[in-house]
């Protein structure tokens, strides 16, 4: 879907970018990481034309970028970014309709579309869509950033560091709706971030990079447990096999049901310490059971009804071998 | 929450009246235009029921700067107030100069004397501090306009016209006439002109730093000139150039006269709307550049549809600045030649005839405030809803 071949970038004597190849595969959701000054914002801005290469080329949907006119080419690419960049003399709904105004669509077919890309980032059409970006908190101004990205329906979304300004509980929020997004839309997704859990959490696959050039491109659970170099393993942090199993869930290690210990008895206010869900990760699991000194751990639904069960040394195999094999 | 609350802007509005009330002189008679004047106080000027209205005024207003605090029914009161003595100031000494006027000392003159300029002026205060506090707008712009659409009444059914100042403009009307057009036209003009080079030059300082600290340093410089020596300035080169191309003459190109004024009203023009062009650009968070174009606008779309409304109000209040400064500037022109009502003034002081002064004096301040307010009104429509909240 997108692919960069041997780009190089140079701001002067600086290389930014030094032979850069990568090729990004249609509805994966790949994630740029690094240090700061590694490249991957260049990286990303050379995708939609908004820089251009000093050396290399560059092609989107099998075409070479300069094959498009830029403005042309930008339209068919969302683009997200930081600081967000809503215009704050446009209401939420104009802010969103902007991209299908710039391709001329018809007025009720931007509204129509404009709504239901608003309620799908989970905010209310109608509290929301006359309202200010200044009447926004930095949440919901970065939803409308979503959204606006979306409207045109681009099969391709750039986001530079999209969650970087807002608080951990509100990231924490995005993260999950943009999962769920992702989940439906299947969009080809390149993403910059400086976080590295961020990376773990969203991507199919990673592309670490240093200094200009690529250093591992792999799923994220291959990043954590084959890590290419010091360098990749010193940016993935020592917690590495911990955050490893946040890749994992509990629904895929669980075991039929044969605990003897059942909740009878137990300190009810305890229960959910001493119970996981299906779709708990592995680290959770883990942490439970460290906690409470459990080797097994019933696995419940909502109504505590148990479903199965989960063992320590499943999860301990897993964290080994870094696959669910 | 009514509160009585203590208005000191009022308050000392007020205090400032009744001490002009009592000390000074209200009116001037003079037995001829220009002979030395005697001061008259409000009570030796006007009857005694009309000298009791005025200082009842006076005293509810000193009352209600005590106790109006913010509410509403209480400052629309102490505005109306205000503008009624605002009003009345005029009026009682044109009635009072009526009465006092007769066929054997017609050529006597009566002026407004310090006392009463001072009381119109301390109204004004007062009139100013009751307005702000008041919530709506209508109410706002109700209690503002009643003074002085009384006093138009007054003006214009010949209550004033006995008091000097209406005798300097009947003597005088047509070319009073003629003067605030000459003065209204240099002045916009030069706005006009300043803003035709002003906008690109501070869009151009903007775009290329080291032009912009050239534009910046030129305009500066200018900026200190004084005006009459700006004025001056201008004679000298543009004299010769008439003189070295005597076809410019028919054009108005020499050294005294409409063109040097009208240069030197527009170099004055072009800081504050230079100054503005550039921060309004500057202003413009560059991420909200880089997500326009990164969505696909282009550049002529960026400029219209998010550069240009974000920076047109910006804009446009350095042009107010620049139209209240050049309808000011526009009177010292008169020095040089170019007309305007500047030249009541230079008349007046060359006759010492204070009454002439003001009637070059008040329609540029008039003028002025006038310009002020419209330029205000155009700022507000022009601003986009979504940052109106974030500016004033």
């Amino acid at each position: 879907m997108i692919k960069l071949e041997n780009v190089t970038k140079k701001y002067g004597s600086t290389v930014a970018l030094d032979s850069f190849s990568i090729n990004i595969h249609a509805g994966d959701v790949c994630v740029l990481v690094g240090p700061s000054g590694c490249g991957k914002s260049t990286s990303l801005k050379m995708i939609n034309r908004m820089l251009e290469p000093t050396d290399g080329s560059i092609y989107v949907m099998g075409k070479n970028v300069t094959e498009f006119q830029p403005e042309i080419l930008r339209r068919q690419i969302g683009y997200v970014i930081q600081s967000i960049g809503l215009f704050p003399h446009m209401t939420v709904a104009e802010n969103v309709g902007l991209v299908p105004s710039l391709l001329e669509w018809d007025r009720k077919r931007i509204a129509l579309r404009v709504k239901e890309l608003v309620s799908l980032v989970g905010l209310e059409p109608g509290q929301y869509l006359e309202k200010y970006p200044r009447e926004l908190s930095g949440g919901e101004a970065q939803r409308v950033g979503v959204a606006r990205a979306l409207a045109a329906d681009p099969d391709i979304l750039l986001m530079d560091e999209p969650f970087g300004a807002v608080d951990p509980i509100n990231r924490d929020n995005l993260h999950t709706q943009f999962i769920k997004i992702q989940k439906d839309l299947k969009k080809t997704v390149v993403f910059v971030t400086h976080y590295i859990d961020e990376a773990i959490r969203l991507a199919d696959r990673i592309a670490v990079m240093k200094a200009g050039t690529l250093v591992q491109y792999d799923t994220p659970e291959k990043i954590l447990s084959a890590p290419s170099d010091s360098f990749v393993r010193d940016f993935v942090g020592t917690d590495r096999t911990l955050k490893l199993l946040q890749r994992f869930f509990v629904k895929s290690l669980m075991r039929p049901a044969v605990l003897t210990s059942g909740t009878e008895g137990m300190d009810i206010a305890n229960l959910d310490e001493l119970t996981v869900k299906q779709e708990d990760s592995l680290e959770e699991a883990l942490s439970k059971m460290l906690g409470s000194r459990l080797k097994k751990m019933a696995v419940s639904d909502d109504e505590q009804k148990v479903l199965g069960e989960v063992w320590l040394e499943d999860i301990e195999k897993v964290a080994y071998k870094g696959d669910l094999s | 929450m009514y509160q009585a609350k203590i208005d000191k802007v009022a308050c000392l509005g007020t205090s400032l009246g009744l001490a002009s009330f009592f000390f000074l002189s209200y009116l001037t008679y003079r037995p001829n235009r220009l002979s030395s004047g005697i001061g008259l106080s409000i009570w030796e000027a006007i009857p005694n029921v009309e000298t009791g209205v005025f200082l009842s005024l006076l005293v509810l207003m000193l009352v209600l700067s005590f106790i109006k605090g913010s509410h509403n029914g209480l400052n629309a009161l102490s505005g109306l107030a205000a503008g009624t003595v605002i009003v009345i100031t005029f009026w009682f000494a044109g009635e009072a100069a009526l009465s006092m006027t007769s066929p054997e000392n017609a050529i006597a003159r009566f002026s407004l004397g310090a006392g009463a300029w001072s009381i119109a002026v301390a109204a004004y205060i007062v009139l100013f501090a009751s307005i702000k506090q008041l919530e709506s707008r209508i109410l706002k712009l109700a209690v503002s306009a009643t003074g002085p659409i009384l006093l138009l009444f007054f003006i214009s059914n010949g209550s004033l016209n006995e008091l000097s100042i209406a005798k300097e403009l009947l003597s005088r009307k047509e070319r009073f006439v003629l003067e605030l057009y000459q003065h209204i036209s240099l002045a916009g003009l030069a706005v006009g002109l300043g803003t035709i080079l002003g906008v690109p030059l501070g869009i151009l300082a903007f775009r290329i730093k080291t032009a912009g600290k050239f534009v910046f340093f030129i305009a500066n410089t200018v900026q200190t000139v004084p005006s009459l020596a700006l004025f001056g300035l201008m004679i000298a080169p543009l004299a010769l150039l008439s003189e070295a191309f005597p076809l410019l003459r028919q054009f108005g190109i020499k050294g005294i006269g409409w063109t040097p004024a009208l240069i030197a009203l527009t170099l004055y023009s072009l800081l504050p709307i230079i100054r503005n062009a550039y921060t309004s650009l500057n202003i413009i968070d560059y991420s909200i550049i880089d997500a326009g174009l990164g969505m696909g606008m282009s550049r002529q779309q960026l400029l219209f549809k998010v550069e240009i409304p974000l920076a047109l109000p910006i804009i446009l209040s350095g042009i107010r600045t620049a139209t209240v400064q050049s309808i000011g500037n526009t009177t010292v022109a008169a020095l040089i030649g170019a007309g305007g009502l500047g030249i009541f003034v230079f008349q007046g002081l060359g006759q010492a005839a204070p009454d002439l002064i003001l009637l070059g004096a008040i329609p540029v301040i008039i003028l002025a405030l006038s310009a002020d307010l419209i330029m205000q009104g155009i700022i507000i429509m022009a601003t986009p809803k979504g940052i109106s909240g974030g500016q004033k």
